[in-house]
Protein backbone atom coordinates (compact mmCIF):
# COMPACT_ATOMS: atom_id res chain seq x y z
CA UNK A 1 0.00 0.00 0.00
CA UNK A 2 1.82 3.26 -0.87
CA UNK A 3 2.04 5.97 1.76
CA UNK A 4 0.31 8.81 0.16
CA UNK A 5 -3.02 6.76 0.64
CA UNK A 6 -2.81 5.95 4.45
CA UNK A 7 -4.97 7.96 6.18
CA UNK A 8 -6.35 7.78 10.19
CA UNK A 9 -8.94 10.09 10.85
CA UNK A 10 -11.52 9.48 14.30
CA UNK A 11 -15.03 9.14 14.14
CA UNK A 12 -16.55 13.05 14.31
CA UNK A 13 -20.25 13.63 15.06
CA UNK A 14 -21.91 15.52 12.14
CA UNK A 15 -23.94 17.43 14.99
CA UNK A 16 -22.00 18.77 17.24
CA UNK A 17 -18.53 17.33 16.31
CA UNK A 18 -17.67 15.15 19.39
CA UNK A 19 -15.47 12.16 18.91
CA UNK A 20 -17.23 10.33 21.66
CA UNK A 21 -18.95 7.68 20.21
CA UNK A 22 -20.64 4.14 21.13
CA UNK A 23 -20.41 1.38 18.80
CA UNK A 24 -23.53 -0.28 18.56
CA UNK A 25 -22.77 -4.13 17.48
CA UNK A 26 -26.07 -5.18 15.44
CA UNK A 27 -26.89 -8.48 13.74
CA UNK A 28 -30.31 -9.23 11.98
CA UNK A 29 -31.28 -12.44 9.97
CA UNK A 30 -30.42 -12.32 6.76
CA UNK A 31 -28.64 -8.98 6.79
CA UNK A 32 -24.64 -9.00 7.29
CA UNK A 33 -23.22 -7.84 10.56
CA UNK A 34 -23.75 -4.08 11.10
CA UNK A 35 -22.22 -1.32 13.43
CA UNK A 36 -24.46 1.78 14.26
CA UNK A 37 -21.94 4.62 15.85
CA UNK A 38 -24.28 6.86 17.51
CA UNK A 39 -22.72 10.47 19.17
CA UNK A 40 -22.24 9.94 23.19
CA UNK A 41 -22.26 13.27 23.94
CA UNK A 42 -25.62 14.33 21.50
CA UNK A 43 -27.37 11.02 20.26
CA UNK A 44 -27.13 11.60 16.82
CA UNK A 45 -26.77 8.81 14.54
CA UNK A 46 -22.93 9.26 13.54
CA UNK A 47 -22.25 6.50 10.86
CA UNK A 48 -22.97 2.84 10.38
CA UNK A 49 -20.03 0.35 9.02
CA UNK A 50 -21.28 -3.24 7.54
CA UNK A 51 -18.69 -5.84 8.57
CA UNK A 52 -16.15 -7.99 6.83
CA UNK A 53 -14.37 -9.59 9.61
CA UNK A 54 -14.32 -9.66 13.28
CA UNK A 55 -11.27 -9.39 15.25
CA UNK A 56 -10.93 -8.88 18.39
CA UNK A 57 -8.36 -8.35 21.62
CA UNK A 58 -7.88 -12.02 21.15
CA UNK A 59 -6.77 -12.20 17.51
CA UNK A 60 -6.06 -16.32 18.12
CA UNK A 61 -9.99 -16.57 18.68
CA UNK A 62 -10.94 -14.65 15.52
CA UNK A 63 -8.58 -16.81 13.29
CA UNK A 64 -10.33 -20.06 14.70
CA UNK A 65 -13.55 -18.87 13.27
CA UNK A 66 -12.01 -17.89 9.94
CA UNK A 67 -10.74 -20.99 9.38
CA UNK A 68 -12.96 -22.91 7.50
CA UNK A 69 -10.89 -24.07 4.73
CA UNK A 70 -9.07 -26.92 4.77
CA UNK A 71 -5.26 -27.18 4.93
CA UNK A 72 -2.62 -29.57 3.79
CA UNK A 73 0.63 -27.58 5.12
CA UNK A 74 1.75 -27.39 9.01
CA UNK A 75 4.48 -25.04 8.17
CA UNK A 76 2.44 -21.96 6.27
CA UNK A 77 -0.85 -22.90 9.09
CA UNK A 78 1.93 -22.38 11.53
CA UNK A 79 3.61 -18.69 9.53
CA UNK A 80 -0.53 -17.71 9.01
CA UNK A 81 -1.24 -17.84 12.79
CA UNK A 82 2.28 -16.04 13.48
CA UNK A 83 1.44 -13.16 10.53
CA UNK A 84 -1.96 -12.79 11.85
CA UNK A 85 -1.76 -11.65 15.66
CA UNK A 86 1.64 -9.77 14.55
CA UNK A 87 -0.44 -7.98 12.32
CA UNK A 88 -2.42 -7.20 14.04
CA UNK A 89 -1.03 -5.84 16.55
CA UNK A 90 1.18 -3.76 14.15
CA UNK A 91 -0.89 -2.07 12.30
CA UNK A 92 -2.82 -0.93 15.41
CA UNK A 93 0.46 0.65 16.44
CA UNK A 94 0.96 1.96 13.07
CA UNK A 95 -2.83 3.85 13.96
CA UNK A 96 -2.29 5.29 16.76
CA UNK A 97 1.22 6.58 15.92
CA UNK A 98 -0.47 8.28 12.82
CA UNK A 99 -2.49 9.60 14.81
CA UNK A 100 0.09 11.98 17.15
CA UNK A 101 1.15 12.99 14.22
CA UNK A 102 -2.44 14.47 13.30
CA UNK A 103 -5.63 12.99 11.71
CA UNK A 104 -7.11 13.48 8.26
CA UNK A 105 -8.89 16.99 7.90
CA UNK A 106 -11.24 15.57 5.37
CA UNK A 107 -14.87 13.80 5.85
CA UNK A 108 -14.57 9.71 6.51
CA UNK A 109 -16.68 9.56 3.23
CA UNK A 110 -14.48 11.55 0.92
CA UNK A 111 -11.43 9.61 2.23
CA UNK A 112 -13.24 6.25 1.47
CA UNK A 113 -14.34 7.96 -2.31
CA UNK A 114 -10.68 8.79 -2.97
CA UNK A 115 -9.83 5.24 -2.38
CA UNK A 116 -12.29 3.75 -4.17
CA UNK A 117 -11.01 6.04 -7.03
CA UNK A 118 -7.66 5.11 -6.77
CA UNK B 1 12.06 -17.27 4.11
CA UNK B 2 12.83 -13.98 2.60
CA UNK B 3 11.53 -13.26 -0.85
CA UNK B 4 15.34 -13.13 -2.36
CA UNK B 5 16.49 -16.83 -0.59
CA UNK B 6 12.91 -18.50 -1.86
CA UNK B 7 13.76 -17.14 -5.19
CA UNK B 8 17.39 -18.35 -5.00
CA UNK B 9 15.97 -21.52 -4.07
CA UNK B 10 13.68 -22.04 -6.32
CA UNK B 11 16.14 -20.90 -8.93
CA UNK B 12 18.38 -24.02 -7.61
CA UNK B 13 15.34 -26.48 -7.77
CA UNK B 14 14.55 -25.67 -11.51
CA UNK B 15 18.18 -26.16 -12.10
CA UNK B 16 19.13 -29.16 -10.46
CA UNK B 17 15.63 -30.73 -11.68
CA UNK B 18 16.72 -29.57 -15.51
CA UNK B 19 20.44 -31.23 -15.10
CA UNK B 20 18.71 -34.52 -13.19
CA UNK B 21 16.76 -34.99 -16.91
CA UNK B 22 19.69 -34.63 -19.43
CA UNK B 23 21.79 -37.24 -16.84
CA UNK B 24 22.36 -39.86 -18.96
CA UNK B 25 20.79 -42.55 -16.64
CA UNK B 26 21.74 -46.14 -18.00
CA UNK B 27 18.76 -48.46 -18.98
CA UNK B 28 15.88 -45.05 -18.43
CA UNK B 29 14.23 -43.73 -21.39
CA UNK B 30 14.17 -40.31 -22.78
CA UNK B 31 10.36 -40.23 -21.08
CA UNK B 32 11.77 -42.07 -17.69
CA UNK B 33 14.64 -39.10 -17.41
CA UNK B 34 12.46 -36.52 -18.10
CA UNK B 35 10.03 -38.05 -15.72
CA UNK B 36 12.91 -38.64 -13.01
CA UNK B 37 13.57 -34.50 -13.70
CA UNK B 38 9.75 -33.75 -12.54
CA UNK B 39 9.94 -36.23 -9.63
CA UNK B 40 12.75 -34.35 -8.19
CA UNK B 41 11.11 -30.46 -8.60
CA UNK B 42 7.90 -32.03 -7.53
CA UNK B 43 9.75 -33.36 -4.32
CA UNK B 44 12.47 -30.68 -3.61
CA UNK B 45 9.49 -27.94 -4.03
CA UNK B 46 7.11 -30.46 -2.05
CA UNK B 47 9.91 -30.65 1.05
CA UNK B 48 11.22 -27.08 0.78
CA UNK B 49 7.66 -25.06 0.22
CA UNK B 50 9.73 -22.68 -1.59
CA UNK B 51 6.07 -22.42 -3.67
CA UNK B 52 2.82 -23.09 -2.47
CA UNK B 53 2.37 -27.24 -2.63
CA UNK B 54 -0.98 -26.89 -4.83
CA UNK B 55 1.72 -24.55 -6.73
CA UNK B 56 3.65 -27.26 -7.11
CA UNK B 57 0.92 -29.32 -8.14
CA UNK B 58 -0.34 -27.42 -11.00
CA UNK B 59 3.42 -27.42 -12.16
CA UNK B 60 3.87 -31.15 -11.94
CA UNK B 61 0.48 -31.90 -14.11
CA UNK B 62 1.79 -28.79 -16.47
CA UNK B 63 5.25 -30.15 -17.28
CA UNK B 64 4.33 -34.06 -17.42
CA UNK B 65 1.90 -32.71 -20.28
CA UNK B 66 4.54 -30.96 -21.96
CA UNK B 67 7.59 -32.40 -21.45
CA UNK B 68 6.33 -36.92 -21.98
CA UNK B 69 3.95 -36.91 -25.15
CA UNK B 70 6.59 -35.43 -27.48
CA UNK B 71 8.51 -38.27 -26.85
CA UNK B 72 6.15 -40.93 -25.78
CA UNK B 73 3.69 -43.42 -28.04
CA UNK B 74 0.67 -43.07 -27.21
CA UNK B 75 0.43 -40.66 -24.77
CA UNK B 76 -1.02 -37.00 -24.90
CA UNK B 77 -2.23 -34.06 -22.62
CA UNK B 78 -5.19 -35.86 -21.73
CA UNK B 79 -3.30 -38.50 -20.07
CA UNK B 80 -2.23 -36.17 -17.47
CA UNK B 81 -5.20 -33.40 -17.27
CA UNK B 82 -7.34 -37.30 -16.33
CA UNK B 83 -5.65 -36.55 -12.82
CA UNK B 84 -7.93 -33.56 -12.20
CA UNK B 85 -10.80 -36.00 -12.82
CA UNK B 86 -9.70 -38.97 -11.12
CA UNK B 87 -12.16 -40.82 -9.22
CA UNK B 88 -10.43 -39.50 -5.62
CA UNK B 89 -10.83 -35.96 -6.52
CA UNK B 90 -14.24 -35.92 -7.45
CA UNK B 91 -14.87 -38.35 -3.81
CA UNK B 92 -12.97 -35.47 -2.06
CA UNK B 93 -14.88 -32.36 -3.82
CA UNK B 94 -18.35 -34.08 -2.88
CA UNK B 95 -16.66 -34.20 0.69
CA UNK B 96 -15.79 -30.77 0.87
CA UNK B 97 -19.54 -29.73 -0.29
CA UNK B 98 -20.77 -32.19 3.16
CA UNK B 99 -18.43 -30.96 5.09
CA UNK B 100 -18.79 -26.88 4.51
CA UNK B 101 -22.70 -27.92 5.24
CA UNK B 102 -21.70 -29.33 8.05
CA UNK B 103 -19.80 -26.42 9.56
CA UNK B 104 -22.35 -23.67 8.21
CA UNK B 105 -25.05 -24.96 10.27
CA UNK B 106 -23.14 -25.58 13.27
CA UNK B 107 -24.12 -30.02 12.97
CA UNK B 108 -20.37 -30.35 14.13
CA UNK B 109 -20.78 -27.84 17.20
CA UNK B 110 -24.76 -29.38 17.86
CA UNK B 111 -22.51 -33.05 18.03
CA UNK B 112 -20.15 -31.70 20.41
CA UNK B 113 -22.31 -30.50 22.79
CA UNK B 114 -24.52 -33.40 22.60
CA UNK B 115 -21.19 -36.02 23.67
CA UNK B 116 -20.38 -33.00 26.07
CA UNK B 117 -23.90 -33.68 28.14
CA UNK B 118 -22.99 -36.78 28.15
CA UNK B 119 -19.28 -36.82 29.66
CA UNK B 120 -19.99 -35.33 33.25
CA UNK B 121 -17.50 -32.62 34.76
CA UNK B 122 -14.52 -34.90 35.69
CA UNK B 123 -11.68 -33.49 33.40
CA UNK B 124 -10.29 -36.47 32.24
CA UNK B 125 -13.47 -37.52 30.95
CA UNK B 126 -14.17 -34.14 29.64
CA UNK B 127 -10.67 -34.41 27.35
CA UNK B 128 -12.34 -38.13 26.12
CA UNK B 129 -15.56 -35.94 25.31
CA UNK B 130 -13.31 -33.74 23.46
CA UNK B 131 -11.39 -36.50 22.01
CA UNK B 132 -14.25 -38.56 20.57
CA UNK B 133 -15.80 -35.51 19.07
CA UNK B 134 -13.29 -34.27 17.11
CA UNK B 135 -12.14 -37.99 15.70
CA UNK B 136 -15.57 -38.55 14.54
CA UNK B 137 -15.53 -35.28 13.27
CA UNK B 138 -12.48 -35.56 11.17
CA UNK B 139 -13.29 -39.05 9.79
CA UNK B 140 -15.66 -36.77 7.58
CA UNK B 141 -14.72 -33.05 7.79
CA UNK B 142 -10.80 -31.56 7.28
CA UNK B 143 -8.74 -32.29 10.33
CA UNK B 144 -7.54 -28.72 10.04
CA UNK B 145 -11.72 -27.18 10.22
CA UNK B 146 -12.61 -29.90 13.05
CA UNK B 147 -9.33 -28.61 14.92
CA UNK B 148 -10.16 -24.92 14.37
CA UNK B 149 -14.19 -25.98 15.91
CA UNK B 150 -13.39 -27.94 18.89
CA UNK B 151 -10.03 -25.51 20.19
CA UNK B 152 -12.64 -22.65 19.76
CA UNK B 153 -14.81 -24.60 22.34
CA UNK B 154 -11.97 -25.48 24.65
CA UNK B 155 -10.03 -22.37 24.77
CA UNK B 156 -12.21 -20.29 27.06
CA UNK B 157 -11.70 -23.10 29.94
CA UNK B 158 -7.91 -23.90 28.78
CA UNK B 159 -7.55 -20.17 29.73
CA UNK B 160 -9.08 -20.28 32.91
CA UNK B 161 -7.08 -23.64 34.30
CA UNK B 162 -3.86 -22.50 32.47
CA UNK B 163 -1.29 -23.08 35.02
CA UNK B 164 -2.87 -26.35 35.51
CA UNK B 165 -0.77 -29.03 33.59
CA UNK B 166 -4.23 -30.43 32.25
CA UNK B 167 -4.94 -27.21 30.22
CA UNK B 168 -1.97 -28.95 28.20
CA UNK B 169 -4.07 -32.22 27.75
CA UNK B 170 -6.66 -30.45 26.82
CA UNK B 171 -4.54 -28.39 23.45
CA UNK B 172 -2.92 -31.45 22.51
CA UNK B 173 -5.39 -33.95 22.66
CA UNK B 174 -7.86 -31.94 20.17
CA UNK B 175 -5.02 -32.01 17.23
CA UNK B 176 -3.80 -35.54 18.10
CA UNK B 177 -7.53 -36.62 17.87
CA UNK B 178 -8.13 -34.79 14.62
CA UNK B 179 -5.05 -36.34 12.93
CA UNK B 180 -5.97 -40.20 14.07
CA UNK B 181 -9.41 -39.51 13.08
CA UNK B 182 -8.67 -38.94 9.82
CA UNK B 183 -7.46 -42.55 9.68
CA UNK B 184 -10.97 -43.81 9.93
CA UNK B 185 -12.39 -43.31 6.70
CA UNK B 186 -11.46 -42.56 2.68
CA UNK B 187 -12.36 -39.03 2.93
CA UNK B 188 -10.96 -39.09 6.22
CA UNK B 189 -7.32 -37.09 4.73
CA UNK B 190 -5.98 -36.76 1.43
CA UNK B 191 -3.58 -39.74 2.30
CA UNK B 192 -6.00 -42.41 2.30
CA UNK B 193 -7.75 -41.58 -1.25
CA UNK B 194 -4.57 -41.09 -2.60
CA UNK B 195 -3.38 -44.32 -1.45
CA UNK B 196 -7.01 -45.64 -3.00
CA UNK B 197 -6.37 -43.97 -6.07
CA UNK B 198 -2.82 -45.90 -7.25
CA UNK B 199 -4.09 -49.31 -5.80
CA UNK B 200 -7.59 -48.87 -8.18
CA UNK B 201 -5.32 -47.91 -10.37
CA UNK B 202 -3.33 -51.02 -10.10
CA UNK B 203 -5.64 -52.80 -10.93
CA UNK B 204 -6.87 -53.62 -6.43
CA UNK B 205 -10.41 -51.97 -5.88
CA UNK B 206 -10.42 -51.11 -2.17
CA UNK B 207 -13.97 -50.22 -1.20
CA UNK B 208 -15.23 -47.31 1.22
CA UNK B 209 -16.25 -49.83 3.96
CA UNK B 210 -13.28 -51.95 3.56
CA UNK B 211 -11.17 -48.88 4.52
CA UNK B 212 -13.03 -48.59 7.19
CA UNK B 213 -12.54 -51.96 8.65
CA UNK B 214 -8.41 -50.93 8.29
CA UNK B 215 -8.79 -47.60 9.66
CA UNK B 216 -11.55 -47.11 12.06
CA UNK B 217 -10.00 -49.93 14.56
CA UNK B 218 -6.41 -47.65 14.58
CA UNK B 219 -8.23 -44.44 15.00
CA UNK B 220 -10.44 -45.77 18.17
CA UNK B 221 -7.32 -47.47 19.99
CA UNK B 222 -4.79 -44.57 19.33
CA UNK B 223 -7.66 -42.49 20.62
CA UNK B 224 -8.07 -44.00 23.52
CA UNK B 225 -4.12 -44.52 23.44
CA UNK B 226 -3.53 -40.64 23.20
CA UNK B 227 -6.26 -40.17 26.21
CA UNK B 228 -4.52 -42.08 28.20
CA UNK B 229 -1.15 -40.80 27.78
CA UNK B 230 -1.80 -37.44 27.89
CA UNK B 231 -3.54 -38.18 31.12
CA UNK B 232 -0.25 -39.13 32.57
CA UNK B 233 2.14 -36.74 31.12
CA UNK B 234 -0.33 -33.82 31.87
CA UNK B 235 -2.65 -34.98 34.91
CA UNK B 236 -5.24 -32.86 36.12
CA UNK B 237 -5.34 -30.51 39.71
CA UNK B 238 -8.90 -29.25 39.09
CA UNK B 239 -11.32 -31.29 40.06
CA UNK B 240 -14.05 -30.57 37.73
CA UNK B 241 -14.25 -28.20 34.50
CA UNK B 242 -17.07 -27.30 32.16
CA UNK B 243 -17.07 -26.66 28.79
CA UNK B 244 -19.60 -24.40 27.55
CA UNK B 245 -21.41 -24.86 24.00
CA UNK B 246 -24.42 -23.05 22.21
CA UNK B 247 -27.66 -24.06 21.55
CA UNK B 248 -28.26 -24.37 18.00
CA UNK B 249 -32.03 -24.19 16.75
CA UNK B 250 -32.75 -27.04 14.76
CA UNK B 251 -33.97 -25.61 11.50
CA UNK B 252 -35.71 -27.29 7.84
CA UNK B 253 -31.62 -26.28 6.67
CA UNK B 254 -30.43 -28.43 9.60
CA UNK B 255 -32.39 -31.34 9.18
CA UNK B 256 -31.38 -31.57 4.81
CA UNK B 257 -27.87 -31.32 5.95
CA UNK B 258 -28.59 -34.34 8.92
CA UNK B 259 -30.72 -36.04 6.06
CA UNK B 260 -28.51 -35.90 3.19
CA UNK B 261 -25.17 -37.08 5.34
CA UNK B 262 -26.63 -40.00 6.69
CA UNK B 263 -27.97 -40.73 3.42
CA UNK B 264 -24.44 -40.46 1.93
CA UNK B 265 -22.57 -42.29 4.78
CA UNK B 266 -24.85 -45.51 4.08
CA UNK B 267 -24.65 -45.12 0.13
CA UNK B 268 -20.94 -45.53 0.85
CA UNK B 269 -20.72 -48.01 2.88
CA UNK B 270 -23.19 -50.34 0.92
CA UNK B 271 -21.03 -49.82 -2.14
CA UNK B 272 -21.00 -53.38 -2.44
CA UNK B 273 -25.22 -53.88 -2.79
CA UNK B 274 -25.78 -50.97 -5.30
CA UNK B 275 -22.83 -50.87 -7.02
CA UNK B 276 -22.75 -47.06 -7.23
CA UNK B 277 -19.58 -46.06 -6.70
CA UNK B 278 -18.37 -44.00 -3.51
CA UNK B 279 -16.79 -40.89 -5.79
CA UNK B 280 -20.61 -40.83 -7.80
CA UNK B 281 -22.26 -40.59 -4.35
CA UNK B 282 -20.11 -37.95 -3.16
CA UNK B 283 -22.13 -35.86 -6.35
CA UNK B 284 -24.88 -36.15 -4.14
CA UNK B 285 -24.01 -33.81 -1.45
CA UNK B 286 -23.16 -30.82 -3.77
CA UNK B 287 -26.33 -31.74 -5.92
CA UNK B 288 -28.32 -31.69 -2.84
CA UNK B 289 -27.12 -28.53 -1.41
CA UNK B 290 -27.12 -26.11 -4.23
CA UNK B 291 -30.59 -27.06 -5.44
CA UNK B 292 -32.55 -26.38 -1.99
CA UNK B 293 -29.99 -23.03 -1.08
CA UNK B 294 -28.53 -24.78 1.66
CA UNK B 295 -25.07 -24.09 0.13
CA UNK B 296 -24.01 -20.79 -1.56
CA UNK B 297 -21.61 -19.48 -4.23
CA UNK B 298 -19.73 -18.20 -1.59
CA UNK B 299 -20.11 -21.08 0.69
CA UNK B 300 -18.48 -23.23 -2.01
CA UNK B 301 -15.09 -20.25 -2.06
CA UNK B 302 -14.61 -20.46 1.43
CA UNK B 303 -14.94 -24.03 2.48
CA UNK B 304 -13.68 -26.37 -0.25
CA UNK B 305 -10.23 -27.02 -0.52
CA UNK B 306 -9.23 -26.22 -4.28
CA UNK B 307 -5.71 -25.88 -3.38
CA UNK B 308 -5.71 -29.25 -1.60
CA UNK B 309 -7.44 -31.15 -4.75
CA UNK B 310 -4.81 -29.70 -7.19
CA UNK B 311 -2.08 -30.85 -5.04
CA UNK B 312 -3.10 -34.18 -4.92
CA UNK B 313 -3.78 -34.33 -8.91
CA UNK B 314 0.14 -33.00 -9.07
CA UNK B 315 0.69 -36.28 -7.43
CA UNK B 316 -1.86 -38.61 -9.30
CA UNK B 317 0.16 -37.05 -12.40
CA UNK B 318 3.26 -38.24 -11.26
CA UNK B 319 2.18 -41.76 -10.80
CA UNK B 320 0.41 -42.02 -14.16
CA UNK B 321 4.10 -40.98 -15.91
CA UNK B 322 5.99 -42.91 -13.84
CA UNK B 323 3.83 -45.77 -14.87
CA UNK B 324 4.22 -44.71 -18.68
CA UNK B 325 7.51 -43.89 -18.95
CA UNK B 326 8.93 -46.71 -17.48
CA UNK B 327 10.84 -45.01 -14.53
CA UNK B 328 8.60 -47.29 -12.06
CA UNK B 329 9.75 -50.20 -13.83
CA UNK B 330 13.25 -49.11 -13.29
CA UNK B 331 13.05 -48.18 -9.92
CA UNK B 332 12.67 -51.78 -9.41
CA UNK B 333 15.08 -53.34 -11.34
CA UNK B 334 17.60 -50.99 -10.20
CA UNK B 335 17.30 -51.29 -6.53
CA UNK B 336 16.87 -54.65 -6.60
CA UNK B 337 13.57 -54.11 -4.41
CA UNK B 338 11.79 -57.75 -5.98
CA UNK B 339 14.72 -59.01 -4.10
CA UNK B 340 13.63 -57.56 -0.51
CA UNK B 341 11.53 -59.22 2.22
CA UNK B 342 7.96 -57.87 2.15
CA UNK B 343 8.34 -56.86 5.60
CA UNK B 344 11.40 -54.95 5.13
CA UNK B 345 9.18 -53.07 2.36
CA UNK B 346 6.48 -52.42 4.18
CA UNK B 347 8.82 -51.07 7.37
CA UNK B 348 11.04 -49.51 4.82
CA UNK B 349 8.16 -47.36 3.78
CA UNK B 350 6.41 -46.55 6.93
CA UNK B 351 9.78 -45.19 7.86
CA UNK B 352 9.85 -42.93 5.17
CA UNK B 353 6.44 -41.82 5.80
CA UNK B 354 7.13 -41.47 9.38
CA UNK B 355 10.10 -39.31 8.61
CA UNK B 356 9.03 -36.78 5.95
CA UNK B 357 5.45 -36.76 7.12
CA UNK B 358 7.12 -35.12 10.47
CA UNK B 359 8.24 -31.98 8.78
CA UNK B 360 6.28 -32.10 5.43
CA UNK B 361 2.80 -32.16 4.43
CA UNK B 362 1.40 -35.81 5.14
CA UNK B 363 -0.49 -35.38 1.39
CA UNK B 364 2.51 -34.72 0.20
CA UNK B 365 4.70 -36.94 1.34
CA UNK B 366 2.37 -39.77 0.27
CA UNK B 367 2.14 -38.11 -2.71
CA UNK B 368 6.11 -38.99 -3.55
CA UNK B 369 5.85 -42.10 -1.43
CA UNK B 370 2.95 -43.84 -3.06
CA UNK B 371 3.62 -43.73 -6.84
CA UNK B 372 7.10 -45.57 -5.69
CA UNK B 373 5.58 -47.71 -3.26
CA UNK B 374 3.26 -48.89 -6.28
CA UNK B 375 6.43 -50.12 -8.04
CA UNK B 376 7.55 -52.65 -5.86
CA UNK B 377 5.89 -55.06 -6.52
CA UNK B 378 5.65 -57.06 -4.20
CA UNK B 379 2.93 -56.55 -1.41
CA UNK B 380 1.68 -53.56 -3.43
CA UNK B 381 -1.88 -52.98 -1.07
CA UNK B 382 0.10 -53.42 2.07
CA UNK B 383 3.07 -51.43 1.32
CA UNK B 384 0.62 -48.74 -0.15
CA UNK B 385 -1.15 -48.67 3.01
CA UNK B 386 1.06 -48.79 5.24
CA UNK B 387 2.81 -45.64 4.32
CA UNK B 388 -0.80 -43.76 3.99
CA UNK B 389 -1.67 -44.69 7.35
CA UNK B 390 1.75 -43.61 9.10
CA UNK B 391 1.59 -40.35 7.28
CA UNK B 392 -1.10 -39.55 9.81
CA UNK B 393 0.68 -40.67 12.56
CA UNK B 394 3.04 -37.85 12.24
CA UNK B 395 2.74 -35.51 14.97
CA UNK B 396 5.34 -34.63 16.73
CA UNK B 397 5.97 -31.16 15.64
CA UNK B 398 4.17 -27.90 15.72
CA UNK B 399 4.82 -27.95 11.90
CA UNK B 400 3.94 -31.71 11.63
CA UNK B 401 0.20 -31.07 10.52
CA UNK B 402 -2.28 -28.33 10.31
CA UNK B 403 -4.07 -29.47 13.33
CA UNK B 404 -0.74 -29.19 15.52
CA UNK B 405 0.16 -25.68 14.09
CA UNK B 406 -3.28 -24.44 15.21
CA UNK B 407 -2.74 -26.04 18.75
CA UNK B 408 0.55 -24.56 18.93
CA UNK B 409 -0.20 -21.18 18.27
CA UNK B 410 -2.52 -20.47 20.41
CA UNK B 411 0.86 -20.01 21.91
CA UNK B 412 -0.43 -21.81 25.52
CA UNK B 413 1.50 -25.12 24.66
CA UNK B 414 5.98 -25.42 24.61
CA UNK B 415 6.97 -27.42 21.11
CA UNK B 416 8.88 -29.46 23.63
CA UNK B 417 5.46 -30.90 25.50
CA UNK B 418 3.75 -31.23 22.03
CA UNK B 419 6.56 -33.50 21.00
CA UNK B 420 6.85 -35.41 24.15
CA UNK B 421 3.46 -37.03 23.64
CA UNK B 422 4.18 -37.03 20.18
CA UNK B 423 7.35 -39.18 19.88
CA UNK B 424 5.41 -41.84 21.62
CA UNK B 425 2.43 -41.81 19.89
CA UNK B 426 3.98 -41.89 16.65
CA UNK B 427 5.22 -45.02 17.62
CA UNK B 428 3.05 -46.70 19.17
CA UNK B 429 0.92 -45.75 15.66
CA UNK B 430 3.66 -46.78 13.95
CA UNK B 431 3.40 -50.81 15.32
CA UNK B 432 -0.54 -50.58 15.44
CA UNK B 433 -0.27 -49.44 11.84
CA UNK B 434 2.14 -52.54 11.20
CA UNK B 435 0.00 -54.52 12.84
CA UNK B 436 -3.28 -53.66 10.64
CA UNK B 437 -1.42 -53.91 8.01
CA UNK B 438 -0.01 -57.22 8.64
CA UNK B 439 -3.36 -58.82 10.32
CA UNK B 440 -6.14 -57.70 8.05
CA UNK B 441 -4.46 -56.12 4.72
CA UNK B 442 -4.44 -58.45 1.66
ZN1 LIG C 1 -23.09 14.78 18.75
Amino acid sequence: MANKFSYVRLEHCPKCGSTECENIFALFPGKPVQVYVRCKKCGSFVARYTLLRYTSDKPYESLLKAIRCPRSSGRQMVHELEAFSEEVEADFKRVLEMLEVGEDERKIEEIIAERNGE
Amino acid sequence: MAQKHKTALFSAIVVVSAVTMFLPVPGLSPAGRRTLGVFVFAALCWITEVIPLAATGGITVGLLALLLPPVLNGVNVRTFYAAFSAPVIVLFAGGYFLAAAMQKYCMDEIFTAWILRRTGTKPKMVLGGMMIATAFLSMWMSNTATTALMIAVALPVVRKIKDDPFSVALLLGIPFAANVGGIATPIGTPPNAIAIEFLADAGKKISFGQWFMWGFPITLVMTIIIWYILGILFPPKIKEIKLETRDIKFTTNHKIVAITFVITAILWFTEKLHGVPTSLVAMLPPAVFLITGVLTREDIKTSVGWDILILVAGGIALGTAMKVSGLSEWILTTFHLKALSPVVVILLFGILSLALSSFMSHTAATNLLIPLAISVGTSVTQVVVMTALVSSCAMIFPVSTPPNAIAYGSGMIKSSDMSKAGVVIALIGFILDYAVVQLLVR
